[in-house]
């Protein structure tokens, strides 16, 4: 499967009726509408709100790599240039998790390049939101197995599996972000759904056996 | 199991499966050990993909935020670095074409100071500029007073006995206190963003509409909209006192919190303290807002009235450009009134400078400047109290009551387009005014209708109360009973 980016046109609206937009997305229209005034510093603004959600997204789509931070600041450089095609046509969430993914595939490609191991993943590089350390720990550990099994997919395929499994988009959504149909996007979620559990599956069983060794 | 069948077991992992298709599936599970297992393995992936909803990577934020601001930063300066090339051409355009005006319509010997240099220090008067430089240095060199300043400047003071007056290019006053280094991030008319990383400075900022006048300081960003205070930053706390009007600081959390008139806010992390403003630092705000108003009306602590010869006697003591500036001014009256009235409009920045000039006239025509060694060194409040606006500005009532106008009228466009959160603390600024008349009337429905259209109706149904109690036979009294159901 080739990695190719995905050229950034204007997002075609949805066919459906929008519902009104959260606060959050109406916070986060009104600072592009700023940012397209040239206030800089609304862009801080921006950053501020979203970071987490990107460096999720691109942690979920390429893997918790030594150079994540690199894509962090790659995707918010490409964002400041892009912002002003924004039309509010679609979300901005919808908008900003394309750029993403343009990143995430250009990564993912001359990764594959450099012949590197993808699944070299970095101790402790997972923290959970939960106060319960017990939880905190189980989740950690389920970040964990659940990027080895997400390494198993073809980057198209973990795109739409990301999206829809792990940020909670619907096959619409996903669509317009990968420039695809929704019959498109949920035959890929199908695959990658199959492939994912048998990923998982077979990576539980090592741990579980590994666990009982030690 | 077909393929659409697995699809199904997601969908009843996830309950979303309608009653009757579950009973089959059910069913079907019942007799068929192989989408069983299945099963378990969708729902063991369900549980993990669940949970690493819940997590989220450890990154190096602090690099991150670094390079992301530097980005911003670049931006920044790409954008700015551009108008000022436009003005300068622009400038030097119209002091060549003044110069030649002058030499081909006048005797040569009224010219009292080289007309090119009186320019280049006259010219960014309507630019940020340094009013005191008191040791202040500007990436690392010092620079006299009527020095223009442009954004990206970082300006330090001395850690001892250095202390500097800005005049910024939206007419607010910044005092920068000693050991101090801030940078201009942008300083523009309408635009202020400064970033201050050491020290303190107190800011006196101007009534005139903007899209923005924050300070960055650590973790926090100070918002104001014509207000008197000062933010002061050590280590990793920083400190915000309020003189008059109010700020809205922002945490790094997101929160805002509200700092009052003779309120002083410390931030350290997540720890707010609230406290009450200090004597010293209570003095320090009057000296900038006295600066900014004119120091004809203002006598600071221990500093006695400030006389015309009192004034000449540290005028020898002024940097040397400066006085040339103020002498080419004072010839002022030898071009003819038409040509005199638009080089002193064109250059002169609208606090009052008309008035300033005037006393220094006097000291020059009538007499020589006292060498600089009879000069007694006068205390440092004296030197705040010398400097220029001799005159109370007789039109400021005025002018802030039109800048009031502008202010509703930017409102009342920026509510149309759906971009008027920056006008909410103006807003109540306004409506809050103790004479009730249109403009407070209208800056109060205004607020109602911002918090309208922000989606906030709790807040907006408070404002369109607050109105119907103030004007309950106003001008958009129906307006407000509406929007309330009544």
């Amino acid at each position: 499967m080739t990695a190719e980016a995905l050229p950034l046109p204007r997002l075609a609206p949805l066919p459906t009726s929008k519902p009104p937009p959260s606060p959050h997305e109406a916070r986060l229209v009104r600072l592009v509408e700023r940012i397209k005034n040239d206030d800089v510093l609304a862009f801080d603004e921006l950053y501020r709100l979203t970071r987490d959600d990107v460096a999720r997204t691109l942690c979920h789509l390429v893997g918790r790599r030594p150079d994540l931070e690199d894509l962090v600041q790659e995707t918010y450089l490409k964002l400041l240039k892009a912002v002003p095609s924004f039309r509010a046509e679609s979300q901005f969430r919808t908008f900003m998790y394309r750029v993403c993914t343009n990143v995430a595939l250009m990564h993912l490609r001359w990764w594959r390049r450099r012949r590197e191991d993808a699944s070299a993943e970095l101790p402790e590089s997972f923290a959970a939101d939960d106060s319960d350390p017990e939880r905190a720990a189980e989740a950690t550990q389920a970040s964990r197995l659940v990027h080895q099994a997400l390494g198993s997919l073809g980057a198209k395929k973990r795109i739409v599996f990301v999206y829809y499994e792990l940020c909670g988009l619907g096959p619409e959504e996903i669509g317009q972000i990968t420039g695809t149909s929704t019959n498109t996007v949920r035959s890929r979620l199908h695959h990658a759904r199959s492939e994912f559990t048998k990923s998982l599956r077979v990576i539980a069983k090592v741990e579980a056996r590994d666990e009982v060794l030690r | 199991m077909t393929r659409h069948d697995e699809t199904q077991l997601w969908d009843y992992a996830a309950r979303s499966l309608e009653a009757g298709e579950s009973k089959l599936l059910e069913h079907h599970l019942e007799e068929c050990s192989v989408c069983s297992e299945k099963l378990e393995a969708v729902v063991l992936a369900r549980q993990a993909l669940l949970l690493a909803r819940q997590s989220k990577p450890l990154l190096a934020w602090a690099k991150v935020d670094s390079a992301v601001d530097q980005v911003i930063d670049r931006r920044l300066r790409a954008k700015t670095g551009r108008r000022p090339q436009w003005l300068v051409f622009g400038l030097l355009g119209a002091a060549v074409a003044a110069v030649l005006t002058f030499m081909i319509t006048h005797d040569p010997v009224v010219i009292a100071a080289p007309p090119v240099e009186a320019v280049a220090v006259v010219a960014p008067l309507t630019e940020s500029h340094v009013e005191h430089a008191g040791g202040l240095q500007v990436a690392g060199a010092h620079v006299s007073d009527g020095a223009a300043l442009q954004s990206g400047d970082v300006l330090r003071t001395p850690g001892s006995d250095g202390k500097a007056l800005i005049h910024l290019a939206d007419s607010s006053h910044l005092r920068v206190a000693n050991g101090t280094r801030v940078e201009l991030l942008k300083v523009s008319g309408d635009d202020v963003s400064l970033s201050l990383s050491q020290g303190r400075i107190a800011v006196q900022a101007s009534h005139q509409p903007r899209k923005d006048f924050v300070v960055l300081s650590g973790d926090v960003a100070v918002h104001v909209i014509g207000t008197v205070f000062s933010v002061s930053h050590l280590g990793a706390v920083t400190e915000v006192a309020v003189a008059e009007g109010r700020v809205r600081v922002e945490t790094a959390g997101g929160d805002s919190v509200m700092i009052d008139p003779g309120q002083r806010v410390r931030f350290a992390g997540r720890n707010v303290q609230r406290g009450a403003v200090t004597a010293a630092l209570q003095r320090e705000l009057t000296e900038v807002k006295g600066v900014s108003e004119g120091e004809a009306a203002f006598k600071p602590m221990g500093s006695r009235p400030v006389t015309a010869p009192a004034m000449g006697g540290l005028l020898p003591r002024l940097d040397s450009r400066e006085a040339k500036a103020r002498q080419v001014v004072a010839t002022a009256p030898a071009f003819p009134p038409a040509e005199k009235s638009a080089p002193a409009a064109a250059t002169l920045p609208a606090t009052g400078n008309t008035q300033v000039i005037e006393p220094l006239t006097e000291v020059l025509v009538e007499g020589p400047p006292q060498p600089p060694q009879v000069a007694p060194k006068p205390a440092p409040a004296e030197e705040w109290a010398s400097l220029p606006a001799a005159k109370p500005a007789p039109a400021a009532k005025p002018i802030a009551k039109d800048l009031e106008t502008i202010f509703l009228q930017k409102a009342e466009a920026a509510i149309a387009k759906g971009t008027c959160e920056n006008f909410l603390l103006g807003l109540e600024e306004v409506a809050s005014d103790a004479q009730t008349n249109e403009r407070t009337e209208l800056a109060r429905i205004l607020k109602a209708r911002c918090f309208d259209i922000g989606l906030r109706p709790r807040q907006a149904m408070v404002e369109y109360r607050k109105y119907l109690e103030t004007y309950p036979a106003g001008r958009f009294a129906a307006e407000a009973r509406e929007a309330m159901g009544q």
